[in-house]
């Protein structure tokens, strides 16, 4: 018996009551339409157990909004069911509700959309309630319709980002390997071996040496072992008019992620912290979407300081890799940063502006300006210490291109270091 | 026609029934009461408000004040089965949940109007019944008949829940 059979018992019992106090029959009778009203609803009651339901769910991405699910409850048995059906992502609130009366082998489809950037989604069960045609005497009930899906956070089209790593692996890339080979770029000039292509050869060193010939000699392009690091403490989640900061982080962590794996590099990912999750190098597209479907469920974590990643860090990110961490920056995150650097690694910081991020908040009063100046001394303070160990920091205004920033503390400085020399 | 405005109309019927049973008793307070019951309950349900149920036991008090005012037995007693109607279908109403497509919230409806009808009527007309035909009950009997009935009632639905 629901709450509504129990405001209906009650209110027949006050009649009663009442009936009692002055001696009237006929408010006795009163009582009797809500009585046979909750006889009615008891003869109509479902059976226990005897409702045959089965529930399908089918879940998608619908376009920037976020994900559309759709649940299809069909009546399997041979009796109409009066039907409650509720469902929502585990933990999640919201998700929708619809109520139907099912005939059977009739289909009642409950869909709604689940409004998000990005998230990791899981569903269990359908929750159903079968009840009489009034709604007096009811049946809850659970449909198996399992199902996951993951968000995954979009990844921007970056332009090819130039990378000059400490080691490079041998398979073709587009990363230049200091080393003469086949290649674009020229690397250098040697002299002749049997076996090279005559069309290489070098005339201008040729003709300076007479009895010798030279060739040149092309930059060998491989690919490269990127490493990923999100920062996720919770100081990285500033929040300004409905905006996350840790958004932008992901988005951007996504977008390099895919531009290293386009160019065909390994990448892996690290997001740091208690909730620990690692995706460790690999390359293609599948490798693609598990770093994707990693940074679906990234969330920020109340942690003060970057963790000690570990000797198992190693694996994540091989020596000589380059690393790109990316983090709002504080005065403790400078032991984290040179502990990555170690084995050869090359570690570059892009740095979301977090002071800019609030200036859109911050009122014009004289008092919030100079709070402002301050944030962007501290924060400019905080760069420079950084810096100081000469890791590049890219200073990233999140509403800005990031591409151009990077390709900027990528280039190899003026000179060509580590081209060959000709002879 | 949809949940809401037959649930309106359901609401404006149990409310005139009885201000009809108070102007027959001649009783202008009561006419006043049952006016601003209507205007209550109407509030609740545009509002889709919780508060169905008090303005269904104010409804069944005015009835029960009614026939203590000597109004004739079938008007209280219709008001009372219009305003379980109108108490059903308020509550039909602001359920957060909502059928799919119009023809399966019709169809909901029609069954539940249909199941409203098969439960109201049966009492109502036993009550207009007894009032009619005047049985010459002992009234400790009709009581504990009643009584019978309640707790009948609530063993079943017990067990159903168990």
């Amino acid at each position: 018996m629901n709450g509504k059979a129990a405001a209906l018992l009650a209110l027949a019992l006050g009649l009663l009551l009442s009936a009692l106090a002055t001696r009237s029959g006929e408010v006795a009778g009163l009582a009797l339409p809500l009585l046979t009203l909750l006889a009615a609803g008891v003869l109509r009651a479902p059976v226990p157990g005897g409702a045959r339901l089965r529930a399908r769910r089918t879940v998608r991405r619908d376009g920037a909004v976020g994900v559309a699910v759709a649940v299809a409850v069909r009546n399997e048995g041979e009796a109409p069911v009066h039907l409650r059906l509720a469902d929502a992502p585990i933990g999640v609130k919201g998700g929708g509700r619809i109520r139907a009366l099912l005939y059977p082998g009739a289909e009642a489809v409950l869909d709604y959309t689940l409004r998000a950037r990005r998230g990791r989604f899981a569903w269990e069960a359908v929750r159903a309630v079968v009840a009489d045609p009034l709604g007096l005497v009811e049946e809850p009930l659970a449909l198996p319709a399992p199902g996951e899906f993951h968000l995954q956070p979009e990844a921007a089209r970056l332009r090819p980002l130039p990378l000059r790593p400490g080691r490079t692996l041998p398979a073709p890339g587009s990363v230049p390997a200091r080393v003469g080979g086949s290649g674009t770029e020229f690397f250098g000039v040697r002299e002749y071996q049997v076996g090279d292509a005559l069309r290489w050869l070098d005339w201008h060193s040729t003709a300076r040496h007479p009895g010798r010939l030279f060739t040149k000699e092309f930059e060998q392009e491989e690919i490269a072992d990127v490493g990923l690091v999100l920062d996720a403490r919770v100081s990285a989640d500033d929040r300004v008019l409905g905006e996350s900061l840790f958004e932008h982080s992901v988005r951007a962590t996504a977008s390099l992620a895919a531009t290293f794996l386009r160019q065909g590099d390994r990448v892996s990912l690290l997001v740091p912290g208690r909730a620990e999750a690692r995706v460790y190098p690999g390359a293609g597209r599948v490798q693609l979407q598990r770093i994707l479907s990693c940074l679906a469920g990234a969330r920020a974590r109340s942690e003060d300081a970057l963790p000690d990643p570990g000797r198992s860090f190693v694996r994540l990110f091989p020596a000589g890799s380059i690393l790109f961490a990316l983090s709002p920056l504080d005065t403790d995150s400078a032991p984290f940063l040179l502990r990555l650097r170690a084995h050869g690694r090359r570690v570059v910081v892009v740095s979301p502006d977090s002071v800019d991020f609030h200036a859109r908040a911050v009122g014009p009063d004289s008092l919030s300006q100079l709070a402002l100046r301050a944030a962007r001394v501290e924060r400019r303070l905080t760069l420079l210490s950084i810096a100081r160990h000469r890791i590049p920091v890219v200073d990233w205004q999140v509403h800005r291109p990031l591409d151009p920033l990077l390709r900027a503390a990528l280039r190899p400085p003026r000179g060509g270091a580590g081209r060959g020399n000709a002879p | 026609m949809t949940a809401r405005p037959a649930a309106a109309v359901a609401i404006l019927s149990s409310q005139a029934l009885l201000l009809a049973a108070f102007a027959a008793a001649g009783r202008p307070p009561g006419m006043g009461a049952a006016g601003a019951c209507a205007a209550a309950w109407l509030l609740v349900l545009w509002r889709r408000a919780p508060g169905a149920t008090a303005c269904l036991a104010a409804a069944l008090g005015l009835s029960v004040l009614a026939l203590l005012a000597g109004a004739p037995a079938w008007l209280p007693a219709a008001g009372c089965g219009a305003a379980l109607v109108a108490w059903d279908l308020t509550g039909f109403c602001s359920g957060g949940e909502r059928c799919p497509d119009e023809e399966g919230e019709r169809a909901l409806l029609g069954s539940r109007l249909r199941a409203l009808a098969l439960g109201i009527l049966p009492g109502l007309a036993l009550a207009l019944a007894l009032g009619i035909l005047h049985l010459r009950l002992p009234f400790a009997a009709v009581l504990l008949a009643a009584a019978g009935a309640l707790l009948a009632l609530d063993r079943a639905a017990r067990r159903w829940g168990n």
